[in-house]
């Protein structure tokens, strides 16, 4: 059984608000990762014996599990544009 | 003529070439992920740390164990993959991955179309002479 301290449960929910956004435009189901990615880390943290998993721990073990999807900047440097807008192909002009 | 082949040339070197090896890399790799992941279930099923596991330490293929499970929840949405819990006496409880009768039917497409590139490529390489 593995105890979880304030701050690394704090540290793993900041961790997910921040992905959520780019996880629900993947057309992943964002909440089913966000599990997936919480019982990994419970499983590598079982796997190294870890009995207390501190905030430290919860760095650690996501600097190494790596990002689902890039995090969004933290200040913005250009303008938002719209998601669906920029998947869409380019329009391919009649006769070409 | 000449002169331009040699100004092209004088412009490229070794951190360009690297370069562009890195993003055809990337590429390549990206769409490579759901064949190596239907390929991995296709053979047993697997729970979802093993998975990932096996597929972050498979040579070349250079992806992070946290790019994986948006990969899964993609494929299980689109009916290729089913999952299920089970309680294991060793930590958390395990989600298990098996691939579906359609995931059979969509890697066995992917096969067959990765043969004829593969036939295809290996034509022009061929021609192009091998190094």
């Amino acid at each position: 059984m593995i105890t979880w301290t304030d701050t690394a449960k704090e540290e793993l929910e900041n961790y997910f608000n921040r992905i959520r956004p780019g996880l629900e435009a993947s057309g992943a189901d964002a909440s089913e990762v966000i599990e997936d990615i919480r019982r990994h880390i419970e499983q590598e943290a079982a796997a190294a014996h870890l009995t207390v998993l501190t905030s430290s721990d919860v760095n650690q073990l996501l600097a190494k599990i790596g990002a689902p999807q890039p995090e969004p900047p933290q200040t913005p440097t250009q303008p938002a544009t719209s998601s669906a807008s920029e998947d869409k192909p380019p329009p391919i002009a009649p006769g070409g | 003529m000449q002169g331009r082949a040699s100004c092209s040339e004088s412009t490229v070197n070794s951190w360009d070439v690297s370069d562009f090896f890195d993003n055809w890399t990337v590429q390549v790799r990206k769409g490579l992920l759901e064949f190596c992941v239907l390929n991995a279930l296709a053979e047993k099923e697997r729970y979802g740390y093993e998975l990932v596991k096996t597929l972050a330490a498979l040579p070349g293929l250079g992806v992070t164990e946290g790019t994986l499970y948006p990969l899964l929840s993609r494929l299980r949405v689109q009916g290729l993959v089913r999952t299920w819990l089970e309680e294991s006496p060793e930590g958390p409880a395990r989600k298990y991955y098996a691939i579906t009768h359609e995931g059979r039917k969509a890697l066995a497409m992917m096969r067959e179309y990765l043969d004829a590139l593969n036939a295809g490529t290996g034509i022009l390489r061929r021609k192009g002479g091998a190094e």
